[in-house]
Parts: structure tokens; C-alpha cells; sequence
């Protein structure tokens, strides 16, 4: 049980159970507005004809304050547990009447880029939606893990590891606070973009997949850094053990684990 | 099981038979390839391995060939510094060294309780006590045979003092001065700040600090061009028979500082049960991987040592409870207990250090007391440098920080205006693909009687000037940061 007292113990760690509840709540407020599973919803009724006649009418614009909901809330949802560490940094290197001015700008530059990242990445959904039909999932999930097996990845993983201090006092407070959201949001899309497409590729159980790609990535950001190279996926190594498959979760299971 | 841990000085050396056996045992893990988990090279790497920097130095072969597989994976570059996890993470890496030593002693019929001697270099009753022991630095064994404790990459000095390259003097201030084990962060704490899995962290504590970190710069030297020792960088240092020594009194001063009812031990979850999800491993006699947590090494435990005496030259007054007793209070909590700390100073911008001084001015709260009031709840207390995200390419580095009021000239400062840092492995720290993610490392060293004298010429302003010292050639480092941080307890 050492192993999952380890994890518990991580889990309430510095600022994470309040990212965690940030978290939460925007997968409540997914799970309970009408608004959640939208961009799910249009990737999954859509063929390359009725593609190319949404690009050329543009009729989902009318709909464009659902997707842009949905989309954000899905951000704030799988993303925000995963700067626990540079938060952390912030709240430890201003003075209190300055903190929650920085972690805001923080939050808000991170979750703001992120939000933009779906400019690109829900046309490729919609893409591959319409051009894969079913096999759609199958082929995001696999290269997801592939993308996460890459070098490319590691290297953006690791920049995602980077906390640096800001200043004590001024306006920097608020603007390093958010260049360093910018930054930590735009490494972070380098290492996760292809597992935000997984969840908009299932319609009937999409939350349930949100769920699970959130508790992956988290996985896939407490794997410490590591030299870029082809690798099974840190997240995989974090969920089943780095030895042999299930071995991880069968020591967890074990009392003197 | 191994033997009680003895000082070296106190063997009836030079070449006792405890160093005598040490010796032949290094020689003997050294004819040992990589791929046997029990050789030299292989222990080394669990440290940090460099590997062209071990094939250019003929360490190992250019193609290295790996362990065999094992249930468990090797984790190379696994040691743990700059952070909480140091002292415990070492105390298990010198017990498996300890045990492969051990194994092939008995196995040759030497003593059956053999156990790795400390060099105990802060002994004030031993005059000799910081000369480097003589076993280490002979060319050849009383037989005439080649020594392999002399066979290591070191600077020039033979004794642990101040040095052109670190001028600074190794103390045992952090055994008394440090009560609590985990560090608020800013402040220096005994074991280090709250970390995770880590080569290296963000904050050294004050054991790691001084004398761990200083004693690695001294005996490594950066008298450039020379090549740096073995010591200087954490990729090679555990190659050094010295490191073992070393390393062995590093842990004790921890297992008396444990022992003084005063000091509060960290005990809660996230550090006795260790990081997640990488976890600490090392190899057996055998060969075979096991793995341990922090609470494996506490007194009473399976990795705690037997040391002969926990009071000479651990600044711990006797009489200290028996040896391996856990006296101190302890703290579950995860965190400090008793005290408060906040930032009460900082500069503007990142500033990058030379051999010539730069030169930096530090904003302090506009109403100093207030600040500190606001930042820990109470006036007074402790204050504490802070040099924050440190890089650079140098394996470790040394920073001269000389703290004056705005203008003045440092070079008329007194020397109680000056500290110096040592930055054990801030190369491994800043590579941005290594395994640190390139946020390099914070040294923390405390600063409340400058502070205190500065503050009554100029309350709004410290000036910090900073410098590398002479011997560092033309390395150049960066730091994000400079802050002040107050300690105050409630």
C-alpha cells in the first residue's frame, strides 16, 4: 500500500487538490450543461460532403458559442491538474498580496492557449472524423500513443517540467506570470495536442473519455523528465509499471506494497 | 548484515585492515564489466554517468553493453539532490555499495563484520582530521600493488579547507542551526525542501549545502584549464573511492542530528513513502534489482547504520541517545511545523555572472518589519539569500555573493558581508533535455545578521555583488533570481 499512500500523498501536495477542484468542476459543468460533448457531436455527424458544405455555408457558426464552451470548459477540465508544479513556483516566489493576481494571469494565459489551440485542432478532428468515419478513434488513439513514444514529445514533455521565479514586485508580477503561462501552455500542446483529439472522436460515452485521456495525460506529466528518445509512453510506464505490464498495480493492490 | 561504521582516523592507520580491505575490494568491483550490477562502474551510474565522458576517459568501452534484464529497471542518473529526498536516497545507495564491498571481503576471508569507514573531516579534536587520509592519495598498497583508492581524477588539494577555487570553509552550522528536517520554501531547512523525483531539485538543505556540496568542490578543484576531479561533477563523482567516505560522514552528521531531541525529523506520507512514480533501486550481491523508500532508512529500519559515535564532529552535544535511536520529534504534517517564512526582498531581472562581478539591487518590502510581519505573521526572525534558478554549463559552479548598501564599493566590504555557494551538479540541472527539465538549481544560504546591519543604513535597498571566482576560466551563468526570504517561528 506504500505505493498508493505515495500517490495519495503527491495528490495533496502543494497546489494540486485545488487545480484538481478547478478540474472538477469544469467536468461537472461539461457533464451537466447542454453544451458538453458539442465539438463530439459535430465531429461525429459529419462526411467529407457535409464538410466541405459546412466550410462553404458556414451554418456552424451558429452554433460557434457552444463549441467554443464546450471546447474551453474541455481544457480547463483535462488540463489545468497539470501545472501543479509551476503554480507551485508562483505562490512561492511572490509576496501574498501578489498571488492571486499571478496565478489568475497564470491560468488565464495558460488556458487561453490552449483555448486557441483549438482553432487548429478541431478542424483536424473534424478531418479526420470526416475522412475516417468509425475507424476514426482507433486511428487518433494509436497515434496519440505514438506521438507520445516520439522524441518530439519527451522534449516538450520536458519543457513542461521548467518552473522559473517571478518578480517580487510591479507589473512584471502579472506579466511573467503570464509569459509563463504562454509558454507552459505552448510546450504543453506540443507534448498532449494529438490525446485532445481522442475524446472529440467518441460521441456516446465522450465524457466517460475525457475522463480517462485527463487521468492519462496527468500520468503522462508526474513521469519525471527524461532524454528525448523513442520510449513506451510515460504515461503508460506511470499507469502499468515500467517492468512488466500490471505489475505496478498488483504491488499497489498488495498490503506490504 | 554489515558491521558498525567506524572513523577512519580512529583505525590505527594508515592501512588498517578496514582500509586495506576497502582497497582491494574497490580493485576488485573495478575488474568487474558495466553489465555486472555489482561493479564499480555500474554503482557509479546509478549516480550519474556521463557516457562519453566515460569512454573519452576509458571508463568503459565505447559500446557499453547493458545489465541483463531484470524484473526491475535499471534507473541510471537516479541520485537525488537539491531536495528532500538527498539524505535518505543516499543513506540506501552507500548500504548497497556497503554490501557488495562486504560480500567480496567475506568471501576472501576477510572480517565478517567489515563495514565502510567515515571519514570524519569535522572532528575540532583531531588536528589532522581534514588531510585527506593517506590511503587515499598512495600510489601503491604496503604490498606494493597499485592502490585503487588513489586511482581517481582530483584537483590539487589535500586538504579540505578554503581553496582558490571555493573560498569558503566547511562547517557544521546546519547540525544546530537547522531544527527542522523539510525546508519552507526560501529558507534552508536541515533535509531540504518538499521535491519529487529528482536528480536535482530546486533548493539544497543545509546538511547538503555545507558540508556535503563544499567538500565535493574542494576535492574536485576547477583550477581551469585543468580538467575538473572526478568529485566536481555528479556524473563521475561516485567513481571516486573518496565519495563513499565522504558520503558515509555525510549520513552520519544526519543520524546525529536525528538523535537531538530538539530537531524535527520529517515523517510524513509524502516523504516516507518516497516519490511516485519512480521509485529508489539498487542492486543486491547478486545482482538482482530491489527497490526502497525513505522510510526503509530511518532508525530502526533495514537500511539504518550502526555508527561507533554520533558525537565527535557532528556538532551534536553528547550525551546523544545510543547509537541508531530516534530521539527527535517528528513531523507528519508534510511540511515545517512551527515556523512561517515569505519573501521579503527581490531583484528585477535574470543576471548573468562572470569572474566579474555583477552587480544587482535588491527591492525590499517598502516597510521592511511590516513586510516581514506580512510575510510570516510575526517581526524578526531569520533571513535567507536566495539565488533562483541558477544555469549553466560548468558540471558545478561557486558563487561569491557580496551584499553591501546601494554604491557602496564590495572590495571594502568585510568578510562577514560575503557568502559563498557551492552549485554541486548545475550542468545535470540545466540541461533543458536532461533529467531536470532544465530549470536549474536554487542555493539558499542564510543572510539575517547582514540583513539586520544592512537594513539600519538602507531599509528600502541591499545591493548584491556576485561573482565566480578567479579559477573558473571563462564559464558564464545565469540566475533568474535573487530573493530574500524571512523565517520567522510561531
Amino acid at each position: 500500500m506504500r505505493r498508493l499512500k505515495a500517490f495519495q500523498a503527491q495528490l495533496l501536495t502543494g497546489p494540486l487538490p485545488y487545480l484538481l477542484g478547478v478540474s472538477v468542476i469544469a467536468y461537472a459543468a461539461l457533464w451537466t450543461s447542454s453544451v458538453g460533448g458539442a465539438v463530439a457531436a459535430l465531429c461525429g455527424r459529419i462526411s467529407v460532403q457535409a464538410l466541405i458544405g459546412y466550410l462553404a455555408a458556414l451554418p456552424w457558426a451558429l452554433g460557434l458559442g457552444r463549441l467554443i464552451t464546450d471546447w474551453g470548459l474541455m481544457v480547463v477540465a483535462m488540463m489545468t491538474p497539470l501545472v501543479s508544479l509551476q503554480v507551485a513556483r508562483i505562490l512561492w516566489s511572490s509576496r501574498p498580496a501578489g498571488r492571486p493576481g499571478a496565478v489568475s494571469c497564470f491560468l488565464l494565459a495558460y488556458w487561453g492557449i490552449w483555448a486557441l489551440s483549438g482553432l487548429i485542432l478541431i478542424p483536424v478532428a473534424l478531418i479526420v472524423s470526416s475522412t475516417l468515419g468509425t475507424a476514426a478513434l482507433m486511428a487518433t488513439l494509436a497515434a496519440a500513443l505514438m506521438y507520445s513514444a516520439s522524441p518530439v514529445a519527451q522534449r516538450a514533455r520536458n519543457r513542461c517540467h521548467r518552473a522559473d521565479p517571478i518578480p517580487a514586485f510591479g507589473v512584471g508580477i502579472m506579466t511573467r506570470s503570464a509569459r509563463a503561462g504562454l509558454i507552459t501552455g505552448a510546450n504543453c500542446i506540443g507534448a498532449c495536442w494529438p490525446w485532445m483529439l481522442v475524446p472529440v472522436m467518441v460521441q456516446s460515452y465522450h465524457f466517460t473519455a475525457m475522463i480517462f485521456v485527463g487521468l492519462y495525460l496527468f500520468a503522462d506529466r508526474i513521469a519525471p523528465p527524461a532524454p528525448p528518445r523513442w520510449q513506451r509512453p510515460p504515461g503508460i510506464e506511470t499507469l502499468l509499471g515500467s517492468y512488466r505490464p500490471f505489475a505496478r498495480l498488483r504491488r499497489l493492490l498488495r498490503p506490504d506494497g | 548484515m554489515a558491521g558498525t561504521r567506524m572513523d577512519i582516523a580512529t583505525l590505527g592507520g594508515p592501512w588498517s585492515d578496514t582500509m586495506l580491505w576497502y582497497a582491494r575490494a574497490v580493485g576488485e568491483l573495478r575488474t568487474r564489466p558495466f553489465n555486472d550490477r555489482t561493479s564499480w562502474v555500474y554503482m557509479g551510474s546509478l549516480h550519474g554517468i556521463d557516457v562519453q565522458g566515460w569512454v573519452n576517459q576509458g571508463l568503459v568501452p565505447p559500446n557499453i553493453p547493458s545489465p541483463p534484464p531484470d524484473p526491475l529497471q535499471d534507473r541510471f542518473n537516479q541520485c537525488q539532490h537539491a531536495g528532500w529526498f538527498f539524505l535518505p536516497w543516499h543513506r540506501g545507495y552507500v548500504f548497497a555499495m556497503e554490501a557488495l564491498l562486504a560480500d567480496w571481503i567475506v568471501s576472501q576471508g576477510g572480517p565478517a563484520d567489515w563495514a565502510l569507514p567515515y571519514w570524519n573531516y569535522l572532528d575540532d579534536t583531531n588536528p589532522t582530521a581534514r588531510d585527506y587520509p593517506q590511503e587515499f592519495l598512495d600510489a601503491t598498497l604496503p604490498d606494493g600493488s597499485p592502490n585503487s583508492l588513489s586511482d581517481a581524477l582530483r584537483g590539487p588539494a589535500t586538504r579540505l579547507a578554503p581553496q582558490p577555487w571555493i573560498p569558503t570553509d566547511i562547517s557544521l552550522t546546519s547540525q544546530t542551526s537547522e531544527d527542522v528536517y523539510t525546508a519552507i520554501p526560501g529558507t534552508l531547512g536541515y533535509g531540504g525542501p518538499i521535491s519529487g523525483y529528482s536528480q536535482f531539485g530546486n533548493g539544497y538543505g543545509g546538511n547538503e549545502s555545507d558540508p556535503h556540496n563544499l567538500v565535493h568542490v574542494m576535492i574536485g578543484g576547477d583550477t581551469s584549464p585543468d580538467p575538473q576531479g572526478w568529485m566536481y561533477d555528479p556524473n563521475f563523482a561516485a567513481l571516486d573511492p573518496i565519495f563513499w567516505v565522504h558520503h558515509c560522514n555525510v549520513d552520519r552528521l544526519w543520524a546525529a542530528w536525528m538523535t537531538d531531541p530538539s530537531h524535527t525529523q520529517e515523517m510524513g506520507d509524502a516523504w516516507k513513502n518516497g516519490p511516485f512514480p519512480m521509485q529508489f533501486t539498487m542492486p543486491d550481491t547478486a545482482g538482482a534489482l530491489w527497490i526502497f523508500d525513505p522510510d526503509d532508512t530511518l532508525p530502526g529500519s533495514v537500511l539504518a547504520p550502526t555508527y561507533d559515535n554520533l558525537t565527535d564532529g557532528t556538532g551534536i552535544a553528547p550525551p546523544a541517545p545510543p547509537a541508531g535511536a530516534i530521539a527527535m520529534a517528528s513531523s507528519s504534517s508534510g511540511s515545517t511545523s512551527k515556523s512561517r517564512a515569505g519573501l521579503v526582498g527581490a531583484n528585477k531581472d535574470a543576471l548573468t555572472v562572470t569572474r566579474s562581478s555583477a552587480r544587482t539591487g535588491i527591492q525590499m518590502a517598502s516597510q521592511p518589519a511590516a513586510g516581514l510581519a506580512a510575510a510570516t505573521g510575526a517581526p524578526g526572525g531569520r533571513y535567507y539569500l536566495n539565488l533562483e534558478g541558477v544555469r549553466g554549463a560548468s558540471p558545478s559552479s561557486v558563487l561569491n555573493v557580496v551584499l553591501t548598501p546601494p554604491g557602496d564599493d564590495p572590495g571594502a566590504a568585510g568578510p562577514e558581508a560575503t557568502k559563498t555557494v557551492a552549485l554541486f551538479g548545475l550542468a545535470n540541472a540545466s540541461a533543458a533535455d536532461g533529467p531536470h527539465g532544465g530549470s536549474g538549481l536554487s542555493a539558499t544560504v542564510e543572510i539575517t545578521d547582514i540583513v539586520n546591519a544592512l537594513q539600519a543604513v538602507n531599509p528600502a535597498e541591499i545591493e548584491a555583488h556576485i561573482a565566480l571566482p578567479e579559477t573558473a576560466g571563462d564559464t558564464e551563468i545565469t540566475i533568474e533570481r535573487i530573493s530574500i526570504y524571512a523565517k520567522q517561528d510561531t
